[in-house]
């Protein structure tokens, strides 16, 4: 493919050229002068912050086609059947973690105003999760998707500081990192999977029975918590519920190989919920990283052929999607 | 799975092919005209509703050209994207009809505030102020 410098993209054929290198090879040979075309004509005398969007615009969509998360694929439609009901859960998970802080108060309550310039990333962090995820769920109840989105990257925000924040404190002790950012792995996941989810697949504002699912996957996510004993470090002793906690979810993907997406997405919107504290309780239950090697090896082959098995069905048939895109669960 | 309501950018696509086959520039300038400026699709965003409405059928590559050095598709709608372009119009449309009934019904002499005298009693106020 050759990629053409036209008059209106003089000075940007780099980030085009950056942009389409995100794009599958196979697409590119096939669209890439269309899309270069197309960009161009669109760029012809515009401002160079047109220009950027476009060229971000451009580079999104290749992205998307690269991890399958478009609106034609079947990951795509999976992903926007579970933003829902991840957004709830998150919420509901998050609420039942603040209502814990308040009841039962560490020694220094969560919520108290930092002293030092140290404790600020914890404070935000307690503030963030408590306030985030339930501007999220409004905002998709509510039928409010471009704030809806905004929350989500705020809480996988949230979700990325408490991993960092774990990083910075607890290393080198492995067993500290995985505890305490096995608190904030929900929120980065869940917010990451909402804020790519394919917008255009989701709903634009939930019916009765949607706002049921949307409540009553919040009630599944404070249950998630309290099998989890609140990330208590009693809660490390039950083996077989952190196992049940990352199979079952995990398990439930399988669906989506056989086309049923609302079972799938129902395990898709619990797993990023259980992933990060159970694989940890898991690790410390079985009593070693070797011991574990089975399990953690049979999940990965199990996702790993998911995975396969949803590309071969998305690229080898039409998708069910009616003009409207997929019938949300909500 | 069952259908549910079109998306404007979906619908704006199919409209924007209802006439005619377009080409990807093309449908970028038709969908900011049918939508009065409002809507300005960028060219990833195009991409992803044409590849998904091809996938699903809606739309169809026409012709495929070389036009001043630069490959050129025409995008064309199918039988079955006329179809759901009428029928998501006939119920725009019934829509429309029953808010242009329903608006039409309210007499602005008669009009009341729903939930009585002291709501009817600011409005009387409001308009008295401005007599």
């Amino acid at each position: 493919m050759t990629i053409q410098t036209f008059p209106g993209v003089m000075g940007e054929p780099v980030a085009l050229r950056a942009a389409l290198m995100l794009y599958p090879a196979r697409y590119r040979r096939e669209r890439g002068d269309e899309l270069s075309a197309v960009f161009a004509d669109s760029t012809a005398g515009t401002s160079r912050l047109a220009t950027a969007r476009e060229v971000l615009d451009l580079g999104a969509y290749g992205l998307r086609m690269r991890t399958g998360l478009t609106a034609s694929s079947v990951v795509g439609q999976l992903f926007a059947l579970a933003a829902p009901l991840v957004a709830g859960a998150v919420a509901g998970l998050c609420a039942a973690y603040t209502v814990d802080q308040v009841v039962n108060p560490a020694w220094v309550p969560a919520w108290t105003p930092p002293d030092r310039i140290g404790e600020v990333p914890a404070f935000v962090w307690f503030l963030g999760q408590a306030l985030l995820p339930l501007l999220l769920v409004a905002a998709v109840l509510a039928g409010r998707r471009r704030e809806a989105r905004y929350a989500a990257f705020g809480v996988a925000g949230v979700g990325a500081l408490g991993v960092l924040t774990a990083a910075v404190q607890h290393t080198p002790s492995l067993w500290w990192f995985l505890a305490r950012s096995g608190e904030s792995t929900p929120l980065l996941l869940a917010g990451l999977l909402f804020a790519f989810a394919p917008q255009e697949l989701m709903e634009e504002r939930p019916d009765a029975r949607g706002r049921i699912a949307v409540l009553a996957a919040a009630a599944g996510g404070a249950l998630i918590l309290t099998a989890e004993g609140f990330y208590s470090s009693f809660g490390l002793l039950d083996r077989d519920a952190a196992v049940a906690l990352l199979l079952v979810p995990a398990a439930a993907l399988l669906f989506a190989a056989r086309g049923r997406l609302a079972p799938a997405a129902i395990g898709l919107a619990a797993l990023p919920m259980t992933l990060g504290f159970n694989v940890f309780r898991t690790w410390q239950s079985v009593g070693g990283m070797w011991r574990m090697a089975p399990l953690t090896v049979a999940v990965v082959v199990g996702l790993v052929a998911t995975g396969w098995m949803l590309r071969r069905a998305g690229d080898g048939r039409r998708t069910g999607a009616g003009a409207g895109g997929v019938r949300s669960l909500v | 799975m069952t259908e549910r309501a079109m998306q404007e950018p979906t619908l704006l696509l199919l409209t924007a092919l209802a006439d005619a086959p377009r080409h990807g520039y093309a449908l970028i300038q038709e969908i900011t005209a049918i939508s009065d400026g409002r809507v300005k699709m960028r060219t990833g965003t195009l991409y992803g509703a044409l590849d998904r409405l091809l996938q699903q059928g809606l739309i169809e590559v026409a012709a495929e050209e070389i036009v001043d050095g630069r490959a050129r598709r025409t995008y064309a709608l199918t039988e079955g994207g006329r179809g759901a372009l009428a029928t998501e119009a006939e119920r725009l449309r019934a829509v429309a009809e029953e808010a242009q009934r329903r608006l039409a019904a309210v007499r602005p002499a008669g009009f009341r505030p729903v939930g009585g005298g002291a709501a009817t009693l600011a409005f009387t106020r409001v308009r008295g102020a401005y007599a």
